[in-house]
């Protein structure tokens, strides 16, 4: 079984890092929650995707393409917590939950009967939210221009932070571009 | 806040009613206080106190719930706290310490027959308390005593006897329920260490045993039981002896310090991220200032937080009604499968079953002791540390060993349908998950192998059906189950 708390890319980049403004910015655009619900799978005892971002409104679905039984239990702090099984195979996704409040950091979820199941989910109320693909990348765009300050979470970090406070200054009509660095002896693992 | 003398916004006006706790009674030697979670105590100090205008945590609940010897009632929360909310209608100038007025209610609501004291929740005597001397329930004329410097006017709000079933549960839970849950509801009162199971801690407003949805808190009936029928195979006793308002008492008050528990948790959770005593002094080590920080705080108190106390009480008040609405019950949607020896071999395959491996945790013969009881886990509330101890845990922190179900004892009660409902809502705080999104007839199989292994001579035994009963009905013949 992988251990997917720290999945490297080309050149130590990181996978799955939470990259987020904490409030919605002044002036900014409001979330639209899509209509379609997100779809959360499960294969081979691990959860896909490991780390996302889920707009608060939306439907999440619970799959499997596993031929066990599964449970998701999520550890919220603002919203309620869900702890429900999953039948083997389910494609239609009869687990069905949709998070009402913005979470401060991603909150992880669980399967019970397999202890190493571990996922992230970061429901937000604001679009200016990203996690980093494969090789540590990600954009976040139409940032209303001036200075804010961002979270940078990820769950191997010392108390998840990697930065609690990044600030970047976006201006009008021009792409940011910013390295984000962390050192790996202070890697939680 | 702003007054308004119509009667409409009312209960809008007296938020914060205050109520008497011990009205001079004996007990009242006995001073006990609320403490604080440790989620609060480990926020920064500003966090936890506030500033001189702006509040903190402890300010919030405060505010919002008093101290043991001096109940708040928020009035926005579903609590039955008692008393009647009224209106002065008009008032008589004072008479040798004297004073009448005429009291109103709201349409639909009736003054009650006898009152004792009425307490002024808003206008000048807000706060105060006034004897009631002569009382006419049907006229509404009241003569109080009057309170000393202050005026009565037409337009103020005031409690009749407010605060009664909240104080008198407060009375009774200290009797009979604050040695094990605590003075707070935090489960650690003076012989809590004792026991296995520990009692409950209501701070986080989650009960284990209840007839309601899995997403749905737990209702005033099924408070009721558990105070009426107590908790078999734990200390949790019966008190079926005490009468119908004081069963009603407690539980308002088990409910009220539930929510002042989920209040304060919920508060917390806005604030430790950034501002946990942990947070300040890791963002003092990356550089941050400590000037900073503390403004930075200060605006979070004085906007976010503001804001989110006002909404967080809204969210209350919204779960804790729906828990006491029919919508929120666990209704079975076909009546209990006949329990005949097939619908038992039909529940022990499913038992084994892939979907449900009930066996994962309460083993193959049902005896509690499945593979997750040997396994280590993971604290998710504590950044994934491992347990000490291999094991279930709760949110408590608390090992649960999965029911061992040989026994015969099911703690949320051994009516099918109280079986049923923990298998279909699951068993909240507790890895127990809820299997709603399964056929209600599987339930049932399960319920009714489950209620058949404390008489089973070997695992899987009973539900093997006699040869009569084989033969009689040629459908049972199938490969018998859990080999």
């Amino acid at each position: 079984m992988p251990d997917e708390r720290l999945v490297l890319g080309d050149g130590n980049t990181v996978r799955g890092v939470f990259v987020y403004l904490k409030n919605a910015p002044k002036g900014g655009k409001a979330l639209e929650a899509p209509a379609e619900p997100f779809m959360f799978d499960q294969k081979n005892c691990r959860f896909f995707p490991h780390c996302v971002i889920v707009p608060v409104g939306q439907e999440v679905k619970v799959l499997s393409d596993d031929s066990v039984a599964h449970n998701t239990h999520t550890y919220p702090d603002k919203n309620p917590s869900v702890n429900s099984g999953v039948a083997p195979g389910d494609r239609e996704g009869k687990l069905s939950f949709t998070y009402r409040k913005a979470e401060s950091v991603p909150l992880s979820i669980k399967c019970d009967y397999h202890t190493w199941m571990t996922a992230y989910q970061l429901p937000v109320d604001h679009p200016y939210a990203a996690v980093t693909d494969e090789n540590g990348a990600f954009t976040i765009s139409d940032v209303p221009p001036g200075k804010h300050s961002f979270v940078v979470w990820h769950e191997a970090a010392d108390g998840g932070f990697v930065e609690r406070k990044l600030a970047v200054e976006i201006k009008s009509g021009e792409t940011t571009e910013m390295q984000i660095d962390y050192p790996s002896d202070r890697l939680k693992l | 806040m702003s007054l308004t003398p119509s009667l409409k916004p009312l209960a809008l006006a007296c938020l914060l009613s205050v109520v008497a706790a011990t009205a001079g009674c004996s007990d009242s030697a006995y001073e006990s206080s609320f403490v604080y979670s440790q989620g609060t105590l480990s926020l920064m100090r500003e966090a936890q106190d506030g500033t001189k205008e702006i509040p903190g945590v402890k300010t919030l609940l405060d505010d919002h719930f008093g101290n043991p010897q001096h109940l708040k009632a928020w009035e926005k929360l579903p609590i039955d706290f008692g008393g009647t909310i009224t209106s002065v209608e008009t008032v008589s100038p004072a008479d040798s310490g004297h004073q009448v007025v005429k009291l109103t209610v709201e349409e639909g609501q009736t003054l009650p027959e006898k009152a004792g004291s009425v307490r002024f929740v808003t206008g000048a005597c807000s706060g105060e308390t006034a004897q009631v001397t002569k009382w006419n329930a049907e006229t509404g004329e009241a003569t109080l005593t009057a309170i000393p410097g202050k005026e009565i006017a037409t337009g103020d709000s005031c409690a009749v006897d407010g605060g009664t079933v909240l104080s008198s549960g407060r009375m009774l839970y200290m009797r009979h329920c604050s040695h094990c849950h605590g003075t707070s509801g935090d489960g650690a009162g003076p012989t809590a260490r004792y026991m296995t199971p520990k009692p409950r801690d209501y701070r986080h407003g989650v009960f284990k045993f209840k007839s309601t949805n899995d997403m749905s808190k737990v209702s005033r009936n099924d408070l009721s039981r558990i105070v009426r029928y107590g908790i078999p195979g734990t200390y949790m006793p019966s008190f079926l002896l005490m009468k119908d308002d004081e069963h009603h008492a407690i539980i308002e008050y088990v409910r009220f310090l539930s929510m002042r528990g989920e209040y304060e948790r919920k508060l917390i959770a806005e604030l430790s991220s950034d501002f946990s005593q942990m947070a300040y002094d890791s963002r003092l080590k990356s550089g941050e200032k400590k000037a900073d920080i503390q403004k930075e705080l200060g605006e979070y108190l004085a906007e976010d937080l503001k804001e989110s106390a006002t909404s967080l009480g809204d969210d209350l008040a919204e779960i804790w009604s729906a828990a006491d609405t029919a919508e929120a019950v666990v209704v079975p949607a076909v009546p209990r499968i006949p329990d005949t020896p097939d619908s038992r071999r039909r529940g022990r395959e499913l038992y084994l079953s892939k979907t449900f491996n009930c066996a994962d945790c309460h083993g193959i013969d049902g005896a509690g002791n499945g593979p997750q009881t040997i396994a280590f886990e993971k604290n998710p509330s504590k950044n994934d540390e491992l347990y000490n101890e291999p094991g279930l845990h709760d949110i408590w922190d608390n090992l649960n060993q999965p029911r061992n179900l040989q026994l015969g004892m099911y703690r949320g009660g051994r009516r099918p349908v109280d079986l049923f409902s923990r298998i279909h809502a699951g068993i909240k705080g507790s890895r127990m998950p809820s299997f709603k999104n399964t056929p209600h007839e599987d339930i049932w199989h399960i319920v009714n192998y489950v209620l058949s292994i404390p008489f089973e001579t070997e695992p899987g035994a009973t539900g093997i059906a006699p040869i009569t009963e084989s033969v009689a009905a040629p459908a049972a013949v199938t490969a018998p189950a859990g080999n």
